[in-house]
């Protein structure tokens, strides 16, 4: 540092220093994430590569892609299991949307009667444990013939991916002025031509957002699948579980790695819109 | 035939009468002030006509057919608001030629036109430029562009220059004035500002909580008020009193009026301030007074004159005010024939 600053030379180069303080600290931080973030996928990309790695070794055994060769291979339940995964998923973002645009409106624009009881209710499957939720849905389903197949998980799906969407939802409608439908409205435009050229516009990037977290929660759901399924829906997780009590440490890697990539994908991609949600306004009103 | 008619348009929101039982007809190619203060039910009036809300009771008509079964796209009642209320998403031309795209027209042509009905608001060249890009004024001359491209039976406008600065607003009031004549277009203004209202309505219609006043000329407002409140509302002096025979008692004393009607019982009185006659007594409703305020307002001095508990405002030339300095004792004359007599709210 200079040894005879000038009093407006000593504040500038402490801001200076401060700044850097703040860049520093920033990366650090930044780093971390990253390394906590891919640090397992590292060890999962690693695990599917060898056999017999085990502590104390420092450098595996033996390398190979056995466990990769067997997933990928063609006629392999893996590819099955992708597209039964992201059917479900893609009609699962399809109806919760569908319920949640409206849904999300009354409750972020509107005061009704018995407007807690219905963001309670909404809570509800989010704060029970999914196991409990799954068995009482399994004997319901049970009585409606729905287990067992597709369209039952498809609906099982939607008991937490509805909230979900219906908070994202309302949250972007609590921040949206209507004026502009009346507007488009009186210029001449039929309801179905204002939601389109005006509504669905302004309302995008938060619609967006809600379907990548509806899709990351079908995509990710396990125990409802599994009990309202009765194991003949075979999605990504199903088959992660499955093969994880198989003992098979590489093909677990593996297969782990396939249920997440889609959804790391994703999030990147959709990143910039997520960031810039009003999260703290969700909800409220 | 009446362009637009309102018969008995009513519309409550819970136990509140926001539009009570109002009657009015506007006429081709006039602009009609609807005026008012805040909550008076104002801007529920113009949605009622856009279409936007629906009547509890009455019926709406355009050239003497009713079309409360009209959804708001059919009427062609075009709302312009107090915020622009452009689509962000769409460029200043094609927000401007939305209208057109929604009656089917190209997107090129539907843009050409739009471009000029831009250039001819003002904003010649800025068809490529986002909203966000545009001042508020500039946003709401896209507004006006946007309406007029629509090809409006009737032009509701809800105080569309409440927002601009006061310079922005006189040109703006020139410029819908000017367009508004051009086309002869059906127009309804509303304005809680009375002398936006005189400076742009052919006519004013006054409603207060929901209920029509007095519709008129400008002038009938000034010189011929209904109501102690109307004139009120139009910054009028109002004496209170009780009329006997010819005679009003008020706080200034007995004072003769030459009206006949209202009749004996409680009213008020009202009095134009360049109608009074200062520093000399006449023959009859002279008071006299003591000068608190003097204000000089370029042509004319306005003087607050106390007398008893009350304050009259008179307004002379300026030479004349210079022999009447503040704290002074003066007569003034209340001219019988200039006294307007108004029955006293609520009876």
């Amino acid at each position: 540092m200079n040894l005879h600053p000038a009093a407006q030379d000593r504040t500038g180069s402490i801001m200076r220093h401060r700044e850097r303080d703040h860049t520093i600290t920033a990366r650090a931080l930044a780093a971390s994430v990253l390394i906590l973030l891919t640090l397992p996928v590292a060890t999962l990309v690693l695990f599917s590569v060898t056999r017999g790695y085990f502590f104390p070794q420092l450098i595996p055994a033996e390398w190979n892609l056995r466990a990769w060769r067997l997933l990928l291979r063609p006629g392999s339940e893996v590819w099955g299991a992708i597209v039964t995964t992201l059917v479900l998923g893609l009609v699962v973002v399809a109806v919760a949307l569908v319920v949640a645009i409206p849904a999300g409106r009354a409750l972020g624009r509107h005061a009704f009667g018995g407007k807690r009881l219905v963001e309670l209710l909404l809570l509800m499957p989010l704060l029970a444990p999914p196991v409990v939720v799954a068995m009482g849905l399994d004997f319901a389903f049970l009585r409606l013939h729905l287990t067992n197949g597709f369209w039952g998980v498809a609906l099982a799906h939607l008991i937490p991916a509805v909230p979900y969407a219906v908070f994202i939802m309302s949250g972007v409608f609590a921040n949206y002025d209507p004026a502009g439908e009346g507007q488009a409205r009186t210029l001449g435009a039929t309801p179905l031509r204002t939601f389109r050229h005006v509504t669905l516009p302004a309302i995008a990037p938060g619609l967006l957002v809600a379907a990548v977290m509806v899709l990351i929660v079908s995509w990710s759901q396990y125990v409802l699948t599994l009990l309202v399924g009765g194991g003949q829906v075979v999605t990504l997780p199903i088959l992660l579980f499955a093969t994880s009590s198989g003992g098979d440490t590489a093909l677990t890697s593996a297969l782990a790695i396939i249920t997440i990539i889609p959804v790391l994908v994703l999030l990147i991609l959709t990143s910039r819109h997520v960031s810039r949600m009003p999260l703290a306004r969700m909800g409220t009103r | 035939m009446t362009a637009l008619g309102l018969h008995g348009l009513s519309k409550d929101l819970g136990n509140l009468a926001v539009v009570d039982d109002l009657t009015l007809e506007v006429e081709p190619g006039e602009l009609l002030a609807l005026l008012g203060p805040s909550g008076a039910g104002k801007t529920t009036t113009l949605q009622l006509i856009a279409g936007l809300l629906r009547p509890t009771k009455g019926d709406i008509r355009f050239d003497g057919r009713s079309i409360l079964d009209q959804p708001p796209e059919r009427r062609r009642a075009v709302l312009m608001l107090q915020t622009p209320s452009l689509f962000p998403y769409m460029s200043t031309a094609d927000n401007a030629g939305f209208g057109l795209l929604m009656q089917g027209w190209g997107r090129q042509r539907a843009r050409d036109r739009a471009e000029g009905m831009l250039t001819e608001v003002g904003l010649p060249g800025l068809g490529d430029r986002r909203p966000a890009q545009l001042s508020g004024g500039q946003q709401q001359r896209v507004a006006l562009a946007r309406a007029l491209l629509a090809e409006p039976r009737v032009l509701l406008l809800d105080e569309p220059l409440a927002n601009l600065d006061p310079e922005l607003r006189q040109e703006m009031r020139g410029l819908i004035g000017t367009v508004q004549r051009e086309r002869a277009i059906t127009t309804i203004f509303v304005t809680h500002d009375q002398e936006e209202a005189v400076e742009m309505g052919d006519r004013i219609a006054l409603v207060f909580d929901g209920r029509l006043e007095q519709v008129g000329s400008p002038p009938d407002f000034y010189e011929r008020p209904r109501s102690p409140r109307t004139a009120h509302f139009f910054g009028s002096q109002v004496f209170p009193g009780t009329r006997h025979g010819d005679t009003v008692a008020t706080s200034l004393g007995n004072l003769c009026v030459t009206q006949e009607q209202p009749g004996d019982g409680p009213v008020a009185v009202t009095i134009r301030p360049e109608e009074v006659v200062l520093g000399h007594g006449g023959p009859e409703n002279t008071v006299e007074g003591r000068i608190i305020e003097s204000h000089y307002r370029g042509r004319h001095v306005t003087l607050r004159v106390a007398v008893a508990d009350a304050v009259v405002e008179a307004s002379l030339h300026p030479d004349q005010a210079r022999s009447l300095p503040i704290g002074g004792i003066t007569k003034m004359t209340l001219p019988a024939d200039r006294l307007w007599v108004m029955a006293a709210d609520g009876t």
